[in-house]
């Protein structure tokens, strides 16, 4: 057998693991990053800032899916001021508006270690009012709002990684 | 154990680009088919990497991996661009290639070269290959064209750290 069709074997045995799809979101451990995608069709990633990429469907310009960036460190911090314990399912709505909160409070910089302000509509409000004094402020504000629109009420499960 | 990809033009020489098997396993056991289906028909089949539009070094963003190496961090990530002729999208469960690159779009595959002599070796010895140059590619999409070059990806000089030569 020839190594190219060892391979092909190899992926018919991949695609054949394939199931209906539902929203999932896993940890990469060797790029560390968390992707949380709500549909298996091809995506455009929109890089946003160092921390966030916003995943778009390929043809239909609608928002699917989130790429945390760094996320290792961030759910370390995270946990520093928060209340979560390594074995919890992770609610993505919060550490994206943690996020925000962290840019919020030291402008594009990193959290302060004080608890987090976890109401997106007020820390939106603050991100316009406080730093949002451009346009590209305001708009980057806004894609960590979708963001936390897209993934809703979806808790990771730190089950859910990709060895290194 | 390891998958060859089609070998990189590069300016230092001929290389050997790998990608994990296991990680194609973890990635279709977390249901990610597309991501599957973009390493068979453009990383493998049609071969991005030996397709280069540009190439860069570093990319300007957090990443920490406990207790690896130097080369491991975001600064030594190499950033390969190109445009497939199809776009493979998992539809209703099942593979579909469209023809034409995603539209407004390039594709970027993130490699490192491998400098753990070990981890050479095995990768080496894995696919009975004895290229001086080892790289490992660990992650795949596609992004958002720059408007004034569509075959690099948007922001590419302020995103990344250093253009490379790319025959």
């Amino acid at each position: 057998m020839s190594i190219a069709q060892s391979d092909d074997d190899f992926f018919k045995e991949l695609y054949a693991l394939g199931r209906p799809f539902k929203p999932t979101a896993y940890f990469d451990e060797e790029m560390d990053q968390l992707i949380y995608v709500c549909t298996n069709d091809t995506y455009r990633a929109d890089r946003i800032d160092p921390f966030l990429t916003l995943l778009w469907h390929a043809t239909d310009a609608k928002l699917i899916g989130v790429k945390i960036k760094g996320f290792r460190s961030i759910f370390e911090k995270y946990k520093k001021c928060g209340s979560v314990a390594e074995t919890d399912f992770l609610p993505l709505k919060d550490i994206i508006t943690w996020l925000l909160n962290s840019q919020v409070k030291i402008q594009g910089g990193w959290g302060n270690g004080t608890a987090p302000q976890l109401n997106v509509e007020e820390l939106y409000q603050e991100a316009v009012d406080v730093v949002g004094k451009s346009d590209s402020h305001k708009n980057v504000a806004q894609l960590y709002k979708e963001a936390v629109a897209i993934v809703g009420d979806y808790k990771w499960n730190p089950e859910m990684r990709l060895a290194a | 154990m390891y998958i060859r990809l089609p070998v990189i033009r590069c300016t230092e020489g001929p290389v050997l680009v790998a990608i994990r098997k296991e990680k194609l396993n973890e990635l279709a056991k977390a249901n990610m088919m597309a991501k599957v289906l973009d390493a068979n028909e453009l990383l493998l089949r049609w071969g991005v990497l030996s397709h280069l539009t540009g190439a860069f070094r570093g990319v300007k963003r957090p990443l920490t991996v406990p207790d690896s190496p130097e080369w491991y961090k975001p600064e030594q990530i190499i950033v390969c661009s190109s445009v497939p002729t199809c776009t493979p999208r998992w539809v209703d469960d099942a593979p579909r290639i469209d023809p034409g690159p995603l539209p407004d779009s390039v594709f970027v595959t993130y490699v490192r070269k491998i400098k753990d002599p070990g981890q050479r070796a095995q990768i080496r010895h894995a696919l009975n290959a004895d290229h001086a140059l080892v790289y490992l590619a660990y992650h795949w999409e596609w992004v958002p064209q720059d408007p004034l070059n569509v075959t690099l990806p948007k922001e590419h000089l302020t995103r990344y750290d250093e253009r490379l030569p790319c025959p």
